[in-house]
């Protein structure tokens, strides 16, 4: 994936938008992100993650999947319908593994996921995977890869 | 075939049918016929009583005798005719006949009269018998024979003796009463035909009536017959237009829910369903397309609820059919306390979990320590879905989701006994009976939760839907259990005002607990990984040369807010969800990490050990190669090792915790029983663990008094030295309380006196300082040496 407004402006850090209801976790994210270059917004559920996307415009949605009122599957397929987010790929982060494996059945490509609790190195490594090591560059797999940690 | 019914039919109304049959109009005219004989007898009696009386008073006349004598006879047969008459001895047929016989003789007697006496006048009586008998009583050849006879036989008599005018005068008055006796017969006969034309048409009216009646009375009969049937067969048959009017119902209705069919007839039968806003919903949209549509009334039987008179309810299966012009026909069969499970999704339904609560509340086994949990669960807008998208949908749906449900609770493992039931349309319900973990029932709820984000699949379709669900928790006495369901409701109640897709707790404030707990099993599988967790070390001095022999490590879980969480609650939370061996394996680890710190940092020769807490959860067949391979990853001997555990290991399955932990004592890794004196098992059992060395509890350290030794510690002492045990004292705080410690001939103490437990760091800049412990040992002065 290789969003337009990340090649436009490639000096600009890449953007990360974190949905997730538990806040605690939101937080350590955010702060393992920021402090490894990236631009980090962040949302409470489904719906907030959606209005906050189109605004932001985010090269890469980390999300969880289980939140009140919109789910994380039903925030990526509504993205997926939106033209400006279509391209975005998702980093599901689920609690559960029976989650993992659904999950990864309904994975779109460039999609991943991984399930909790991720370590702030598998964290990193995955959205470097994303992104590219540079927190500036935005080069990314391309390609559906579930991770199950057993 | 009709019969008539004597019972129902009305007096008037029979009457009337008499009149209008011939026979019987015949036989009342037959019968006035004969009571007027029987009158006109007794009066002719009477009239014939005052003739002879006339005629007596002219006795002497010879001419009288014969009169007088006529006049007696005929008193004598009227009285007779009167009395036979009266005593119903003469048939109606003889009525005429009777006639005929009075008007002769009483016309013999006349004529005899005239003839004896020579008196016209007598011919008077005559017309009046002839007007009065004939025109009324005879019939048309009788009066034609007594007016002939009556004329032939006055002019046979009068000719002898009345002349001229008179004459004339006399029979022209039997000629105009003949006459008039005609006309009274002509006038009889016209009201007799009227009277039969009248009652010719009324018979026709009657006889469309009564076929009329007829058909009713067959109708009817075949309505009880057919109500007399439904009601012996105890289903109750209910008709329903398409807006739910009930335009039948059978009578079984009464002895089923309480009402007459009067009492509902008319009424809206949605308003007799006690289900919620959603399922009546439901049922409207449903009989306004099986209107519509006769296919798509149901085909499965179903059930609802349905409200009694008493204000109860009772489980109604229904089965049903279309009927004619859109109504729909529902056999209904009373299932209450019958069926146990729900048709659609073949769970359990309401009746069982009810069954489930009620047995529960009363039997309530470890009220103290254990608690029963209901969770409801019910789906966010299916309203909404079920109106978009058709019943058949919603119910498909419904049995995914049940499906589901019973997935969630094979994954989440609750070691107790549950129950999924099917409540009533979009609503489920889980019991979680008995159980000794109070996060159960979020830890439940939250999967379910999880499991809801990923859509439905209808007919290639993904649907989303989110679910709300209520956590009601009780413990303690029965009557809290009972509370339980309706609790559970309100917190389901409160997770739906919340927007949905989330579970609220009934009374969160009374489950703080439950709540907190939920929240550090979250936070701890975290902690693991984003080392949150760290290891303190408090030294343990050696009583014989007052220097650091060892550090206990002990873990220590700090939240990114600052909160510090008490090892004994996070432990516990490891040890429920399983993350013990995790966080074992990383304790021993790390404190492994640190002795090698310690003894690259030149302190080797204090040569200190290390001992890590061991919990009863971590000891099963894996843990002394767990233990080896971290030994030798981190290049450990066996003996500067020291496993601390408790009594508690002894608990359950003691010889194989027994077992396993002689294995690790012959790999050469020192046991210490730690807590010692407050455990579960008796001190009897001490010499079946192989523990190196035992630990004095704090809390009786705490207990020991400045100049009183402490007989508990005392005896603990001697009995770890008959069997050849060291001894540790932990929380040694005072200086009086080590000199006591030490004058009972403890090995080892540890505590605040020394320091309290610190980071690895901290651990090797105390080693570096020569530790000497002397007789005038200052608290206040160890403190400052000891950095807390």
């Amino acid at each position: 994936m290789t969003s337009e407004t990340s090649t436009s402006h490639p000096s600009l850090p890449a953007r990360i938008l974190v949905v997730d209801d538990d806040e605690h976790l939101v937080l350590i994210v955010q702060m393992v992100l920021t402090k490894a270059g990236y631009e980090v917004q962040t949302a409470c559920d489904g719906f907030q993650g959606l209005e906050r996307a189109r605004a932001f415009l985010p090269d890469l949605v980390i999300s969880d999947i289980q939140m009140p009122r919109m789910g994380g599957v039903e925030f990526r397929s509504k993205a997926g319908r939106d033209p400006d987010l279509s391209e975005v790929p998702f980093l599901f982060i689920t609690g559960y593994r029976e989650s993992l494996e659904a999950v990864t059945e309904i994975l779109h490509a460039g999609d991943r996921a991984l399930q909790k609790p991720v370590e702030p190195s598998a964290l990193i490594g995955a959205v470097e995977g994303f992104l590219g090591k540079d927190a500036s560059s935005h080069d990314s797999p391309g390609t559906a890869q579930p991770e199950n940690r057993s | 075939m009709h019969q008539p019914d004597e019972t129902t039919t009305e007096p008037g109304q029979e009457s009337f049918r008499k009149l209008n049959d011939r026979a019987e109009l015949e036989a009342v005219f037959e019968r006035l016929t004969l009571e007027t004989m029987r009158l006109v007898s007794a009066g002719l009696a009477m009239v014939f009583g005052i003739f002879l009386a006339f005629n007596l008073l002219d006795l002497p006349s010879r001419a009288v005798v014969p009169v007088a004598t006529s006049d007696m006879v005929l008193i004598l047969l009227f009285l007779a005719i009167n009395r036979l008459l009266a005593r119903d001895l003469i048939a109606p047929r003889w009525a005429h006949a009777l006639g005929l016989v009075i008007t002769l003789l009483v016309l013999s007697n006349i004529l005899l009269t005239m003839a004896l006496l020579a008196e016209p006048f007598y011919t008077l009586y005559v017309m009046v018998l002839l007007v009065g008998v004939g025109g009324l009583m005879l019939s048309r050849r009788w009066i034609a024979i007594t007016t002939g006879s009556v004329i032939i036989a006055w002019t046979a008599v009068a000719t002898r003796f009345i002349e001229g005018p008179e004459m004339v005068h006399y029979g022209f008055t039997l000629v105009a009463a003949s006459a008039l006796a005609w006309m009274l017969y002509a006038a009889r006969s016209h009201t007799l035909r009227r009277l039969e034309s009248l009652r010719m048409q009324s018979d026709s009216k009657t006889r469309d009536l009564e076929r009329e009646m007829a058909i009713r009375h067959e109708a009817e009969a075949r309505i009880r017959l057919s109500d007399e049937i439904l009601g012996r067969v105890g289903n109750l048959v209910l008709v329903a237009d398409q807006t739910g009017n009930i335009t039948y119902v059978s009578p079984s209705i009464t002895p089923i829910l309480g009402y007459s069919p009067d009492e509902v007839l008319g009424q809206g039968w949605l308003e007799l369903t006690r289900e919620d806003a959603e399922i009546r919903d439901q049922e409207r949209g449903y009989l306004a397309e099986a209107a519509a549509d006769v296919d798509s009334a149901r085909s499965e039987p179903y059930e609802r609820r349905v409200l009694t008179k008493d204000g109860g309810e009772r489980w109604i299966l229904w089965r049903d059919t279309p009927g004619p012009a859109g109504t729909l026909i529902g056999i209904g069969t009373d299932v209450t306390g019958r069926i146990a499970v729900d048709r659609l999704t073949g769970l359990p339904n309401r009746n069982q979990l009810i069954d489930s609560l009620r047995q529960n509340a009363e039997r309530a086994e470890h009220p103290e320590t254990a608690s029963t949990q209901l969770l409801s669960i019910d789906l966010d807008r299916f309203k909404l879905l079920n109106e978009s998208l058709g019943f058949m949908t919603g119910d498909k749906i419904l049995v995914q989701l049940g499906r589901r449900l019973e997935e969630c609770i094979e994954l989440s493992k609750i070691r107790s006994e549950t129950l999924l039931a099917r409540m009533s349309g979009d609503e489920f319900a889980i019991l979680i009976e008995e159980t000794e973990h109070e996060s159960d029932g979020i830890r439940l709820a939250d999967r379910i939760l999880e499991r809801m984000s990923f859509p439905f699949e209808i007919d290639d379709e993904a649907v989303f839907l989110t679910a709300s669900i209520g956590i009601a928790i009780s413990s303690g006495s029965t009557a809290s259990r009972q509370d339980i369901q309706p609790n559970a409701e309100t917190a389901l109640d409160l997770a739906k005002e919340k927007g949905g897709g989330s579970y609220e707790l009934f009374d969160a404030a009374i489950h703080s607990r439950a709540l907190r707990r939920w929240s550090l099993e979250r936070k701890l599988r975290n902690a693991l990984a984003w080392n949150e967790l760290h290891l303190a070390f408090q030294p343990i001095v050696s009583v014989a040369d007052s220097k650091i022999s060892g550090f206990e490590a002990l873990a220590r879980w700090t939240l990114p807010s600052g909160e510090n969480v008490p090892p004994d609650e996070f432990v516990s939370v490891a040890e429920e969800m399983g993350l013990i061996h995790q966080l074992g394996e990383w304790a021993l680890r790390d404190a492994c990490g640190s002795l090698n710190c310690w003894r690259n940092a030149g302190h080797s020769l204090f040569k200190p050990g290390v001992s890590v807490n061991l919990s009863p959860y971590e000891i099963d067949e894996k843990l002394t190669d767990r233990v080896s391979r971290l030994l030798t990853e981190a290049k450990i001997e066996p003996s500067d090792l020291t496993l601390e555990i408790t009594e508690s290991v002894l608990i359950e399955e003691a010889d194989r915790a027994i077992s396993i932990l002689s294995e690790l004592r012959s790999m050469g890794i020192n046991l210490a029983l730690d807590d010692f004196g407050t455990g579960y098992s008796s001190l009897s059992n001490l010499h079946r663990l192989p523990v190196t060395s035992v630990k004095i509890d704090r809390s009786f350290v705490r207990a020991m008094e400045p100049g009183r030794p402490s007989k508990m510690v005392e005896s603990i002492v001697i009995l770890a030295r008959n069997l050849d045990l060291e001894i540790v004292a932990e929380g040694v705080e005072t200086l009086d309380q080590y000199h006591q410690l030490r004058d009972l001939g403890c090995d080892f103490v540890q505590g605040y006196l020394f320091s309290p437990p610190v980071p690895s760091t901290e651990a090797t800049a105390l080693l570096s300082r020569s530790l000497t412990i002397h007789q005038d040992f200052d608290p206040a002065q160890a403190n400052s040496d000891f950095p807390t």
